[in-house]
């Protein structure tokens, strides 16, 4: 300003200083605000707001630039990632996919309590029952009719059909891409597809519709399983039905999911750029082009085929196990379609991962953040952290280490080629034989033969008026024993089926949810193969290497199975011991794959201490990184009868809130190992600082706010952040004491 | 438009720096067609927790490299004295202009 302006300014405010009680017109007043404003402010607060915004943003994407890493550019893109979810609806359809599966499940338990001894059935709920009935089992693999004849018998030939396992057109992933529902659909229809073509090659053969018909054993949403006796067609003639089987389901299932992708592609192309729209569009493209066209992979599922030789359950599990293994054979060898099972092809594969092994063996991987993991550590199996990601397709080598990671992908499906989890353990198939196959859905004393009685007398249909004495008979027994089994999960008796969970939950008024998640299950069981595999590889002598073979064959998933039991069996002690012996005889529990065990309390019934209290009992016996739980205390608003559909509504809302505390459970583990690979910590140092750190306590708790961390002894609650500092604070001082 | 959410959306974008400009406008423009309000809440909220994440962040990241605290300090001295020089150049027409019209409305009195 010239001191000529100044002179001129001072000039005017004297002229126009206000005082007190003066009127002035509306022009004047301005001219006065401009005019006694202007030279009293600082230079700061003179800047006007966009000025102010544009300092502020220029120095917010300064630092941004500057720090902007890997580890940052990640945690940006899951939470970019949860905005899109929200502004795309998703979580919104995810939740109504969820609530119409619960609906299910409840209306099926409501049709279970209502059967009395005089009500029929109409059609609907009759089919209802009876398939639950037969999902109960390994179908009717292990089953037998009502003369008891065991529906596998020697001679008999058993065909596993294996849906696909390329990673691309696996359920989860397509679960995933397409969503739940639309992929439900293509699995029913290649269930169709697979029971309708294996009907029509066996006409060919002069085998009519009925007896084929009873050659369907089993199907479910991951394989299925037919059998064919040798006098009905010869071993080489079932291979080639197969062959032609799997032909025909691929190419009608390229036809069918064509236009789902082709439908997904168009929706997604509609919506707003955004990574998650770039990644989705990607991933449809490949399917369309290198799966769906003229010259594609297709829709490849495999088959396995081996012989029942014996009389006995061992016989029977060992023919079914052989053909699962045989059909991932055939998919990891990736010659044809399928394969009668040969030890000398499963030797293949237990080769291949030895020699994936001894390549990589002094190897190191660097994954997309710029950790380097040494892939066989001290010499011996996988690394288990990337053995994890690997598996759950979660590891992202840098480009330079895709033919590692290509390889190890390998590895991981070749190990694989023995995942079969039964309900039982080898040792009691062979002392107990049909005893523990009965006992093995949970305690049941029937014999399967009963089983089947019941089924039937359910397939009849109800006691009508003109049933006679013996049906009213029949179907006052099978009710009660239905009624029974129903409630009850097939696994385990002492907890409820889940059907029955999910009914009587919602119910609750004021219920404690109380969410167990055993962790590492499967990345376990896949260490447990690989350590016996590459064991048995490394005998020399060739009648003990085959020997070793045949037990890893015979013992398959028996590890996990106990464990899973010994998981279920803290959890009823626990129960027992807090909350009282005849409460642990029906726990109001659902038993989710094995590693989940999901639980509702009442709080009314049983106090929020005893809960506390019933929880810690449980971790103290399971493994202390093996579980990871949260309680959900959710207080219902809907009331009376009329609200019943808002309160599954409301526990369906629980559960998924439940998800989000399990993510921040592992968020927190995660955050453990992250550190701890940074700190170069050691083993051993690591488990110290784990005690340190409590984390085996670490209960992840939601009183209606936002989730925190509960460990033991520590009356503060942690948010995520408060945790992370925590656990930062503590392996840090461990490196430095070091 | 739920107008007085996404103003308080966009300054809280203004306060992030774990996201690219490009993330940030595209956050904002979709919010602008977005009729939900509740949507936006949730939105609102996870952006409050990223700017709490972020403020660990900085603390971390500072006592792992403290010199990132002196270029934070240099390049905040740098444009505010780039805003100053700009204020006093405006300052300087502005106050031209004003005193201009004062005078004519003092004149035409």
């Amino acid at each position: 300003m010239t001191t000529e302006d100044k002179q001129a300014l001072e000039q005017v405010v004297e002229r126009y200083r206000p005082t007190i009680g003066e009127k002035v017109s509306v022009p004047e007043a301005k001219a006065r605000a401009v005019v006694f404003e202007i030279p009293q402010r600082s230079w700061v607060e003179n800047l006007r707001p966009a000025e102010l915004q544009s300092l502020n943003a220029e120095l917010i994407n300064f630092l941004g630039q500057e720090i902007r890493d890997q580890e940052i550019r990640n945690e940006a893109e899951k939470l970019l990632a949860e905005i899109s979810e929200i502004l795309e609806g998703k979580e919104q359809e995810d939740f109504s996919e969820f609530y119409n599966r619960v609906n299910r499940m409840a209306e099926s338990a409501r049709v279970i309590d209502s059967i009395n001894e005089t009500r029929t059935l109409d059609a609907k709920e009759q089919a209802q029952v009876v398939r639950r009935l037969r999902e109960r089992d390994w179908g009717k693999l292990l089953g037998e009719n009502t003369e008891g004849i065991p529906n596998l018998a020697e001679g008999d030939q058993v065909i596993n059909v294996l849906s696909p396992t390329d990673e691309k057109l696996q359920v989860k992933f397509l679960n995933d891409l397409i969503g739940m529902s639309a992929n439900d659909n293509l699995i029913e229809k290649r269930r169709d597809f697979t029971v309708e073509y294996f009907k029509d090659g066996l006409k060919k053969f002069g085998i009519s519709e009925e007896d084929a018909k009873k050659m369907n054993l089993e199907q479910n949403y991951k394989m299925g399983f037919f059998k064919i006796s040798k006098d009905q067609l010869a071993p080489e003639k079932v291979n080639d039905l197969m062959n032609e089987v799997c032909e025909r389901v691929n190419q009608a299932m390229k036809e069918k999911l064509r236009p789902v992708i082709k439908q997904k592609i168009e929706e997604w192309g509609n919506k707003p750029d955004s990574n998650e729209k770039s990644k989705k569009l990607k991933a449809l493209k490949i399917l369309i082009e290198n799966y769906l066209g003229e010259n594609g992979k297709g829709y490849k599922i495999n088959f396995g085929i081996s012989a029942v030789e014996g009389e006995g359950y061992e016989n029977t599990v060992s023919a079914v196990s052989q053909a699962m293994e045989a059909a991932r054979t055939a998919s990891i060898l990736g010659e044809a379609y399928g394969e009668k099972f040969s030890d000398k092809r499963l030797e293949k594969v237990f080769g291949e991962i030895a020699a994936i092994r001894q390549k990589l063996i002094n190897e190191k991987v660097e994954d997309k953040n710029g950790q380097i993991f040494e892939l066989f550590p001290d010499g011996g199996g996988l690394n288990f952290k990337v053995l994890r990601d690997v598996r759950k397709g979660k590891f992202e080598a840098t480009d330079t280490d895709q033919e590692k990671l290509d390889n190890l992908k390998k590895y991981v499906k070749c190990i694989n080629v023995i995942d079969a989890v039964k309900p039982f353990v080898h040792e009691e198939i062979q002392s107990h034989g049909k005893e523990a196959v009965g006992r093995r859905f949970g305690g049941f004393e029937e014999t399967k033969s009963a089983e089947a009685e019941i089924i039937a007398t359910f397939e009849k249909g109800g006691s009508g008026e003109s049933a006679n004495d013996e049906d009213k008979e029949a179907w006052v027994k099978a009710v009660k024993e239905v009624k029974e089994m129903l409630s009850r999960d097939a696994k385990d008796r002492r907890f409820t089926s889940r059907e029955k969970f999910h009914k009587e939950a919602s119910q609750i008024k004021n219920c404690a949810y109380v969410f167990f998640d055993k962790i590492d299950v499967g990345p376990n069981q896949l260490a447990n193969a690989e350590h016996a595999i590459l064991d048995a590889m490394a005998i020399k002598d060739k009648s003990k290497r085959s020997k070793a073979i045949e037990k890893i064959k015979m013992t398959a998933g028996d590890e996990t199975t106990e464990e899973m039991r010994m998981f279920r069996e803290h959890t009823v002690q626990a129960y027992k011991e807090v909350f009282g012996k005849e409460e642990a005889d029906f726990i109001l529990g659902d038993i989710s794959g094995g590693d989940e065990i999901n639980l509702a309390l009442d709080l009314d019934r049983f106090p929020k201490e005893e809960v506390d209290l019933f929880i810690q009992k449980v971790q103290s016996k399971e493994n202390v990184r093996a579980v990871n739980l949260l309680v959900n205390s959710n207080e219902r608003n809907s009331d009376s009868e009329a609200g019943s559909d808002n309160r599954l509504k409301e526990h369906c809302m629980a559960f998924k809130k439940g998800e989000d505390g399990g993510d921040l459970a592992k968020a927190v583990l995660e955050k453990v190992e992250e550190l701890a690979f940074a700190l170069r910590l050691s083993e051993s140092d690591l488990k110290k600082k784990m005690k340190e750190l409590r984390l085996g306590s670490m209960v992840v708790v939601n009183n209606g706010e936002d989730f925190k961390i509960r460990l033991d002894g520590v009356s503060k609650l942690f948010s995520k952040d408060e945790a992370f500092a925590f656990i930062g604070a503590i392996l840090k001082g461990g490196k430095e004491k070091s | 438009m739920n107008y007085e959410l996404v103003l308080e959306i966009e300054s809280l974008l203004n306060k992030i720096f774990i996201f690219s400009e490009e993330d940030k406008n595209g956050i904002l423009n979709r919010l602008k067609n977005e009729p939900e309000a509740d949507k936006i809440s949730k939105i609102k909220k996870i952006l409050e927790e990223t700017i709490e994440y972020q403020g660990r962040l900085i603390e971390r990241k500072i006592s792992e490299n403290p010199s990132l605290l002196e270029k934070l300090e240099d390049k905040k001295k740098e444009l505010i004295r780039e805003a100053l020089n700009k204020y006093q150049a405006m300052l300087k027409e502005d106050d031209r202009s004003k005193i201009n019209t004062i005078l004519t409305r003092i004149d035409s009195l």
